[in-house]
């Protein structure tokens, strides 16, 4: 609207012809004339003041088209009155005119004394000013009459409690009479080109507002889109606004109010355009956003303090300062190599170039045919950041989606890749359950097959560990086996030859002689008896102590079986051991009960208590540590109503007290590796405490010597029981 | 003259004395006898006894004849007596013991008593 005035300005001087004083208006271009020139003023008010005839020469002369503010007196009167004599050529008195209106206040015009028009209200009933700014291109008809000076007279009062300012540089011109032809009014009216640019704009910030929001709405996460939907609906509404305003809006406080509200909005469009771009690029926000910011909110007071410039001051350098931020933030960015970044920068720049040529339109080129190079320039340079911005945002969507698309490929591929494997894992897994099965099946019949060996091997260990006992005695029972064959062979030769002599006496009649010698041969012949059975006994335990227990329960003699085995257990081992030699005591009960039990098995247990006391007196003994040592073995049996108690005990080194604990485990040994099958004492052990419910256990001190304590219940009952060992 | 026999079976004294109801009658040989070794010493120690011959079983509870037989040359260095080691076990061993401590025979079960009378005789 500005430059349009300012085109029509500098058009209309030509057409202006002053003489004598009085205006002539020779004739009217197309684009109209406007009567700025010839006027005289007078504050106050007066009806008279309307007739053309009344003499206003000693009025001031003065220039209503200028701002208003410009015209201090306004405002200090309720009322003017405007006066303008001016002659126009006779060809013109057959054109109808129209005068176009423009002003800032409420008016009654006066033409040759006659009112053509009122606008506003001077006073309404409450005695108030009610301000007229009629639309764009307001028209009133222009009777002019046929002869002499045509007089023009307005009554004129400003509405003086409004917050005026100027917009966009369009002055708030007081009063602006604009003669035109009628027939040129239409064509005037074309000539504005600002619609279609306003319209323009409107579209691009409506397709902008609806791309942004559909962005924003399919990605939260980017919030400039937020920000650019909510400019470019800003805008939207300040352009709707402003063109409102200067189309539709006659009334002062109205249009001033809208205006007002326009520049905020402005401002907050502003706002959210540099947020926007400072979320694009997660720019820091510092000294200068926080300053941007504390301007744009002082643009609006500004606006207050400054009437001529505060626009421009306030609103328009904080939109010029935030293009510089955002071309600053842009070159940021594409020093940084962000994607995009460029086409920031690019619309910067065509901002700028735009603004410039702009400017220079503007400055030095006069209005004409370049208006529309004003207007595009202006028009284009207030598009190209949000455009540029929008590209950016297309752009980086793209971007997005590329490697959207890149991604999904990959995760596509990584998930065939990935069930290609799961595929094969679970074949592997597969085949891995079948072997698995497989050899499930394998280990259980080998364990099986192993518990089958272990169970005959444990029943041979016992059997070994048995005969073992008895290898060990396998010597002393040839000599005990030798011993009573000697002296039934030795009884047997003497008693040959003694009944060689018995003849030999009885021929001779010696009487007294064959008997003595008759005594003695019945002697022998007992002694032959008794050391043949004694041969024949020593057989006979032998095979009962090899042969597997019959857990047969009988009564035996404890006394009886401790003997023999003390025996067995000594002789074998002096005849197997080189050097062997110890002592062995008996200290038997006289009164001792005989008590049901199975006899094998219990002689096996006193077998192996004896060989093991003996062992260990003569493992001392061979040490030769003590000199005086006299290994000795001895055996005692007593009882009480608890039962018989056994005790065998030797003088040798004694057990250490840490494996006190694990003589009586299986396979522990303190012999040689070889010599001891360390079952002896674990079967003792089980044969006493499970197969008689008795007790064995260990007394023993370093040094001293071992006693081992064997314990059994008087069960005089026998029965038939079998024991688990044998 | 009299022959100190130790054992630890009993009935080697009716067998001796059978086997020697001649010497004995005749007083050519008189008999001791003792069944261990300690007895044996107890008899040695006690007696101003003329026993010219020791015959010893090695095999004995409590002193073996061995240790008997190392006692008696404790006791009498040289001889008299003469000790005849006599034993069913005729290892190696024990035989070399027997001639380290100074046994002047070896005998070895069952006794072969003409063999015996033979050497006595000597």
């Amino acid at each position: 609207m500005r430059y349009i005035t300012l085109f029509l300005l500098l058009c209309t001087l030509s057409a202006f012809a002053q003489k004598s004083g009085l205006l002539h208006i020779g004739s009217i271009p197309s684009q109209g004339v406007v009567l700025n020139q010839g006027w005289k003023w007078q504050l106050g008010d007066d009806p008279e003041w309307a007739k053309p005839e009344f003499d206003d020469r000693q009025w001031t002369s003065i220039d209503p088209t200028q701002d208003f503010k410009n015209i201090p007196e306004l405002w200090a009167s309720r009322t003017v009155w405007f006066r303008l004599k001016f002659t126009v050529d006779s060809s013109l008195l057959q054109k109808t005119l129209a005068c176009i209106l423009a002003q800032t206040g409420a008016s009654e015009i006066f033409l040759n004394g006659k009112m053509i028009g009122r606008f506003g209200k001077i006073a309404d009933q409450n005695g108030k000013v009610l301000a007229f700014t009629p639309r764009n291109g307001t028209s009133l008809g222009f009777p002019l009459q046929q002869s002499g000076a045509q007089v023009l007279a307005v009554r004129f009062a400003v509405q003086k409690n409004l917050p005026y300012f100027v917009f966009a540089d369009r002055p708030n011109v007081a009063l602006s009479l604009k003669l035109i032809e009628i027939k040129d009014l239409g064509r005037f009216l074309l000539n504005d080109l600002t619609p279609y640019f306003e319209f323009g704009r409107f579209g691009l910030y409506f397709t902008l507002a609806v791309i942004h929001f559909a962005l924003f709405r399919f990605n939260k996460k980017e919030k400039a889109n937020l920000y650019f939907f909510l400019f470019a609906l800003i805008n939207l509404f300040v352009l709707f606004l402003v063109s409102i305003v200067y189309r539709h809006v006659d009334l002062a406080s109205t249009k001033m109010y809208f205006l007002n509200t326009v520049v905020i909005s402005s401002g907050v469009c502003l706002f959210f355009f540099l947020q926007g771009v400072y979320s694009i690029f997660s720019t820091p926000k510092g000294l200068i956003y926080w300053f941007l910011l504390f301007y744009l909110s002082a643009s609006v007071f500004i606006l207050y303090v400054n009437y001529q410039n505060g626009y421009n001051l306030g609103f328009n350098l904080a939109s010029i300062l935030v293009s510089f931020e955002i071309g600053r933030i842009a070159w940021v960015a594409s020093r940084k190599k962000h994607k995009g970044a460029r086409i920031m920068l690019i619309g910067s720049i065509g901002y700028w170039v735009l603004f410039l040529s702009y400017l220079f339109y503007w400055r030095y080129i006069p209005a004409g045919p370049n208006l529309i190079w004003r207007s595009i320039t202006l028009n284009l340079a207030f598009i190209s950041i949000p455009v540029a911005v929008s590209i950016y945002l297309a752009l980086e969507s793209s971007f997005a989606s590329q490697s959207l698309a890149k991604k999904l490929k990959e995760v596509q591929l990584l998930s065939q890749r990935t069930l290609a494997q799961e595929q094969e894992k679970q074949e592997l897994l597969a085949t891995q359950n079948e072997t698995l099965e497989r050899q499930v099946t394998e280990r259980t019949t080998e364990l099986q097959q192993s518990l089958e060996t272990l169970r005959s091997t444990q029943t041979q260990l016992v059997q070994r560990e048995k005969m073992a006992s008895l290898g060990e005695l396998t010597a002393g029972i040839a000599h005990e086996i030798q011993n009573p064959l000697n002296f039934v062979n030795n009884f047997a030769e003497v008693s040959s030859e003694m009944i060689d002599e018995l003849q030999t006496e009885i021929n001779q009649g010696n009487t007294e002689e064959v008997q003595s010698i008759a005594t003695d041969l019945k002697q022998n012949l007992d002694k032959i008896n008794h050391h043949g059975k004694r041969a024949s006994s020593i057989v006979k335990n032998m095979l009962e102590h090899s042969r597997t227990s019959t857990g047969h329960r009988e009564l035996t003699n404890l006394n009886t079986l401790i003997d023999e085995c003390m025996r067995l257990s000594y002789h074998g081992l002096r005849a197997q051991i080189k050097g062997f030699q110890a002592d062995y005591a008996l200290e038997l009960s006289d009164q001792l009960p005989s008590i049901s039990l199975v006899s094998q098995d219990i002689g096996r247990v006193l077998l192996n208590l004896f060989n093991n006391a003996f062992y260990a007196v003569n493992q001392l003994h061979k040490s030769g540590k003590d000199k005086t040592y006299q290994p000795k073995v001895t055996a005692s049996s007593s009882f009480n109503e608890q039962g018989i108690e056994i005790r065998i005990s030797d003088n040798g080194a004694g057990i250490p007290i840490a494996l006190q604990d694990k003589i009586f485990q299986p396979f522990f040994t303190t012999k040689p590796s070889g010599e001891g099958t360390g079952l002896g004492l674990s079967l003792s052990y089980d044969i006493i405490t499970k197969g008689h419910q008795g007790n064995l256990s260990v007394e023993s001190v370093e040094g001293q010597g071992t006693t081992f304590v064997i314990k059994l219940p008087i069960n005089t009952n026998p029965s038939v029981t079998k024991t688990s060992l044998t | 003259m009299s022959i100190l026999v130790v054992d630890d079976e009993t009935d080697i004294r009716a067998l001796f004395e059978q086997k020697f109801r001649k010497e004995i009658r005749e007083n050519v040989f008189t008999f001791e006898f003792a069944h261990s070794g300690e007895a044996a010493l107890e008899l040695l120690k006690n007696k101003d006894s003329n026993i010219i011959l020791i015959l010893s079983d090695i095999n004995m509870p409590g002193m073996s004849g061995l240790e008997l037989l190392r006692r008696v040359r404790g006791i009498y260095p040289e001889a008299p007596p003469k000790v005849f080691m006599l034993t069913a076990y005729g290892d190696k061993d024990n035989r070399e013991r027997a001639d380290v401590l100074g046994a002047d025979d070896f005998l070895i079960k069952p006794i072969d008593f003409s063999n015996l009378k033979e050497k006595l005789h000597e």
